[in-house]
């Protein structure tokens, strides 16, 4: 077995028990914890294909970002549970089973077209794309960025002034 | 490591995502079976760009965008969980009712 081999075996081990951990957890932290282990799984498995745009931005987004801005909304604002009812709980098994069932049978019997052709590399098409074909585009998104951060400013310095003032300017 | 195998995973991600959703008890719960699903769907992207087809940049580029859909998401959730906490003043330590 090579590098990516194993990397990808442990990386999919990863992701799917913290999903489980995440699908079973009665508590906000072990399944954000969970949740964070599972992407940095999924990030394992994108750097085993090959993809390592995809897996620093997995890593710092979903995996260290998105938890640790949960973890601080569940200790700022905490949420009282619902009961568990047993009838969900069964339910929700019953339709992950079947789906994943469902899932498996079909991406099984597809013929999956085999790959063909020189790959290409994200972030060097993106930059050629960017600067000719959708240039326009790009130039356009920077002015919509600019106007609402202008928008921000104008609506940040209405907020801190006396009611009749921002009643003006909005 | 073959583009089946890859599916499964991401297949195994999506049915536990589906069911954690289905079983959620919180707001933030479903927020968290919400990103497995994209996450799912994310790493299926990334197979079939990798493993798949004419290996071009943009199922890369569309995988990077649902990772940023999946973040974008989970912000507005968190801020307006956040929010709501604040507007009934139930912040800092409370338990919130939902």
């Amino acid at each position: 077995m090579n590098w990516a081999g194993f990397v990808f075996g442990a990386a999919a081990t990863l992701a799917i028990l913290g999903a489980v951990v995440v699908a079973v957890a009665r508590g906000a932290a072990p399944a954000i914890a969970g949740f964070a282990l599972s992407m940095l799984g999924v990030a394992g498995v994108c750097l085993a294909l090959g993809d390592d745009f995809l897996a620093i931005l997995i890593v710092l987004l979903l995996s260290a970002v998105l938890p640790a801005v949960l973890l601080a909304a569940a200790k700022l604002a905490p949420i009282a549970p619902r009961p568990p009812r047993p009838y969900r709980l069964a339910a929700a098994a019953l339709v992950s089973l079947i789906a994943f069932g469902a899932l498996v049978t079909v991406i099984v019997r597809t013929p999956w077209p085999a790959a063909g052709g020189a790959r290409e590399v994200a972030a060097s098409w993106l930059g050629w794309s960017l600067l000719t074909d959708g240039v326009a585009a790009f130039e356009l998104l920077g002015v919509l960025l600019a106007v609402s951060g202008i928008g921000a400013l104008v609506l940040a310095r209405a907020a801190g002034r006396p009611r009749g003032d921002a009643d003006r300017v909005t | 490591m073959t583009l089946t195998t890859t599916l499964i995973v991401a297949a195994a991600l999506f049915s536990l995502g589906l069911g954690a959703f289905i079983g959620r008890r919180t707001v933030l719960g479903a927020l968290l079976a919400f990103e497995l699903m994209m996450a799912s769907a994310v790493l299926a992207v990334a197979a079939l760009t990798t493993l798949s087809g004419s290996r071009s940049a943009l199922g890369q580029v569309v995988a990077a965008v649902l990772v940023g859909a999946a973040m974008a998401a989970g912000v507005l959730v968190i801020g307006a969980h956040l929010a709501g906490a604040a507007g009934r003043g139930e912040g800092g330590g409370g338990a919130v009712p939902r």
